[in-house]
């Protein structure tokens, strides 16, 4: 340790990773609203975009709103602070960052950000469900994004401070692999689910099929994720590799499938097969009720978090294992480094 | 920077994002025909396309629905509920049915939402006008009363959920709407049927009402086209079908069923009343003659007597998909019949796997009707129109007593409310001659 350099100023007072989380707290709470517009069918509650009927929507008086107009002025505003927040986060990058991908990397995300804002007024002015559907699907990879520049730039990160693993060392290798998996089909099944959610409300003579077969897959896969997720929670706490990733992932698998369940449940009452077991419910859904709203919020939300907490341990290993990354290029890591 | 993020693949994503709106809006949506009847009655498709205008004009477009003043439908409500989901300025609800209803109901009101094949038992289906739960006698329509107690209530045990949260107006918004799906499905199978029976192709007349024969000595034929707009003779046949349409809905008031004073059981009974009552109802409850209830529900109220039945909308599909097998095992088919087997063949495949009608499970204490006692009277009183189910009572007004009296109706009420609480390890009674019924 002796030999380490001393702390650099810019990384002991890392504002880059105070703005990344910053951001993607901001991120999660415009996905839960975004959610929670989607679940009101709340989309439509103004016919204009940037302005909300007819006035600009940063001077709109959103406390004076209510219903689904409050909600989806709520996205919007939540949307610009994540503009705004974006816009900080490449500004301190430029400024304090000397890794110059990750300086990129913030303009990727202010690039994202703007699109998927785009995405969603033109939801609104076409007034089209597709683009609903997309701006859905987009939403938790713009989510993704803001987790990794946390971890990008956190200063455990930069410091290269845990041990590198052995490249050699199959585990650590095969547990980065399997995160990965999980990553793209966590992704692949917020696809399909926004299809399932969304396609319902379309009015095309396909809707019903796409619907059918997105409802399939989307059971297929969540059968396939849960095995791999399963998987890679426990892995990780046997061998100590992101132990706090891995029991954030059981936690939440096993929540996101309970929530899964309710979802179907409280949109769709009981399928036929359960009632054979289970019977019926004197339960009768409530439209547009909070209970309701936030158990089929809250799925979709359950998703994109499995999707950051399993791209979030695939960086870290990644890191460790020093694969599939950018080289970092600090000099003062590079010393350190060396001197190891 | 370059490198990294060529302009490529940005102008492609671009080019995606332009181009999807038009996937889902080329065509702006379109009520759909039933096509069970269309070629049950085999109706050409000239016959089809002048079918759906003459309904275009009737009813309009679900964007754009239109209600003749004949009607008597609320053209303001139809526009709250119509078109593309959206709210004005002052905060009022556009596009309610796009909103809360079409992905389990359909667009038609067909119940084939994109939805619907999932859902147990499958949406409603509005266009014959029949509904289930409703205050008036078996046969009539139901009251707007009716309709707005299931929308605010919901269904339990199904995927129906309760609007109660939504404004009242709303909700009246709805019902409005649901009428008019119900309207215009009730004329298009009238329609239908007033094609098949008075026109299609036939002998060409000349202005004396001699038949034209050609060269060959035989007649020429011609078809005779639907067009209302050209015919006064159509067109007054279309405006009667529409007022028995309207005359049905409009009479539902009149045919409530109102339970009479001295038969409802006095509020405060003592357990030894209650408990008379309940075995007057129990013996009603397996008595063959009377109530005859076990034969469906089950000697032990379970629902697991008779299974095999089905509702009037799977009755059917099933004698299409019967007739059409019929047609299928034929050994010659003429071109005629080849190509309605193509027709029928092509709509069997898009209709949803058959389903029985269960009897209800009466000792879950799940009433899909409503859990009042009221409600449960009706049930018994008149059946569930559409379904298996018979009433008990008379079928109109005036009309010949059914097998039970409004007392005993009242005493299998008192039943049915206590099944839930009678452990389901205490075997009813029944006689030999009732299990022998049942195994039969």
């Amino acid at each position: 340790m002796s030999n380490n350099p001393a702390p650099n100023h810019r990384v002991s007072k890392n504002h880059a990773h105070v703005w990344a989380w910053l951001l993607f707290c901001a991120t999660l709470t415009l996905l839960v609203v975004g959610g929670i517009v989607t679940t009101t069918d709340s989309g439509m509650a103004f016919r204009d975009w940037m302005t909300s009927d007819g006035t600009f929507f940063l001077t709109y008086d959103w406390l004076s709103s209510e219903g689904d107009k409050f909600i989806e002025h709520g996205h919007r505003l939540l949307g610009a602070l994540a503009g705004f927040l974006a816009i900080g986060l490449f500004v301190v990058c430029y400024l304090t960052e000397d890794r110059p991908w990750v300086t990129k990397f913030s303009l990727v995300i202010l690039a994202g950000v703007i699109l998927q804002g785009i995405l969603g007024g033109a939801r609104v002015v076409f007034d089209e469900r597709l683009l609903a559907l997309i701006h859905g699907c987009t939403g938790p990879l713009f989510f993704a994004l803001t987790a990794a520049m946390v971890v990008v730039t956190s200063t455990w990160w930069r410091q290269n401070k845990p041990a590198s693993l052995a490249a050699d060392d199959a585990m650590p290798r095969r547990t980065f692999q399997l995160a990965l998996i999980c990553t793209g089909l966590t992704y692949a099944q917020l696809v399909v689910g926004a299809i399932v959610r969304h396609s319902p409300d379309l009015t095309s003579q396909l809707a019903a099929t796409v619907f059918r077969v997105a409802v399939y897959f989307h059971v297929l896969l969540a059968f396939v994720l849960l095995g791999h997720v399963l998987l890679l929670g426990m892995r990780c706490l046997r061998t100590g590799l992101q132990r706090w990733g891995g029991v954030g992932l059981l936690g939440l698998v096993l929540v996101q499938l309970a929530l899964g369940m309710s979802t179907w449940v409280v949109k769709y009452g009981m399928p036929m097969w359960a009632t054979r077991f289970v019977g019926e419910w004197t339960l009768v859904n409530r439209k547009a009720d909070v209970i309701s709203s936030a158990i089929i919020t809250g799925h979709m939300v359950g998703g994109s978090l499995i999707l950051v907490i399993s791209l979030m341990i695939a960086l870290r290993l990644g890191r460790q294992l020093r694969v599939l990354l950018p080289r970092v290029t600090a000099s003062e890591t590079r010393i350190a480094e060396a001197a190891q | 920077m370059n490198n990294s993020f060529g302009r490529i693949p940005w102008l492609g994503v671009l080019a995606v994002v332009t181009m999807l709106p038009g996937c889902d809006s080329v065509d702006p949506p379109a009520f759909r025909m039933n096509m069970v009847e269309a070629v049950s009655y085999e109706t050409a498709p000239e016959y089809q396309q002048e079918i759906a205008d003459v309904l275009a004009a009737l009813f309009g477009t679900p964007d754009e629905p239109f209600a003749l003043p004949a009607t008597g439908l609320d053209q303001v409500m139809l526009n709250r509920s119509a078109g593309p989901a959206w709210s004005d300025e002052a905060g009022y609800n556009y596009g309610l049915y796009r909103k809360h209803c079409v992905h389990c109901h359909g667009i038609t009101g067909d119940g084939r939402g994109p939805t619907a094949m999932f859902l147990n038992p499958y949406p409603r289906d509005y266009r014959p006008g029949v509904y289930k739960f409703k205050s008036t006698y078996n046969p009539a329509k139901p009251t707007d009363d009716d309709l707005h107690r299931v929308l605010i209530n919901g269904v339990p045990g199904t995927a129906m959920p309760s609007f109660s949260l939504l404004p009242g107006s709303e909700v009246e918004s709805l019902v409005e709407y649901v009428k008019y799906l119900s309207y215009r499905g009730e004329m298009e199978t009238k329609l239908i049927q007033y094609v098949f029976d008075e026109l299609g192709v036939m002998e060409k007349l000349d202005d004396e009402g001699n038949e034209i024969i050609d060269a060959n000595g035989d007649p020429v034929m011609e078809r005779i086209p639907f067009d209302p707009t050209n015919d006064p003779d159509q067109r007054e046949a279309v405006m009667d079908l529409l007022a028995e349409v309207v005359d049905a809905w409009d009479g539902a008031n009149e045919m409530i069923i109102a339970p009479t004073e001295d038969s409802i059981p006095a509020e405060k009974r003592s357990p030894e009343e209650l408990l008379a009552s309940i075995e007057k109802g129990r013996s009603l409850f397996f008595d063959k003659d009377k109530g005859n209830c076990y034969s469906c529900h089950g000697p032990t109220g379970l629902g697991d007597g008779q299974q095999d039945d089905y509702n009037n909308w799977q009755k059917a599909h099933k004698k299409f998909l019967d007739e059409t097998a019929k047609l299928a095992e034929k050994d010659e088919l003429d071109d005629l019949e080849a190509s309605l087997l193509d027709d029928r063949e092509e709509v069997a495949e898009s209709l949803y796997p058959l389903r029985n009608a269960i009897p209800r499970n009466l000792r879950q204490g799940v009433y899909r009707g409503g859990r009042r006692k009221l409600d449960i009277f009706r049930r018994i009183y008149a059946g569930i129109a559409g379904t298996p189910m018979p009433g008990g009572g008379p079928s109109a007004p005036g009309a010949k007593a059914g097998a039970l009296t409004e007392e005993e109706m009242w005493n299998i009420v008192d039943y049915v409310y206590s099944l839930p609480y009678e452990p389901a390890s205490q075997p009813q009674v029944v006689t030999p001659k009732y299990t022998q019924s049942i195994t039969n």
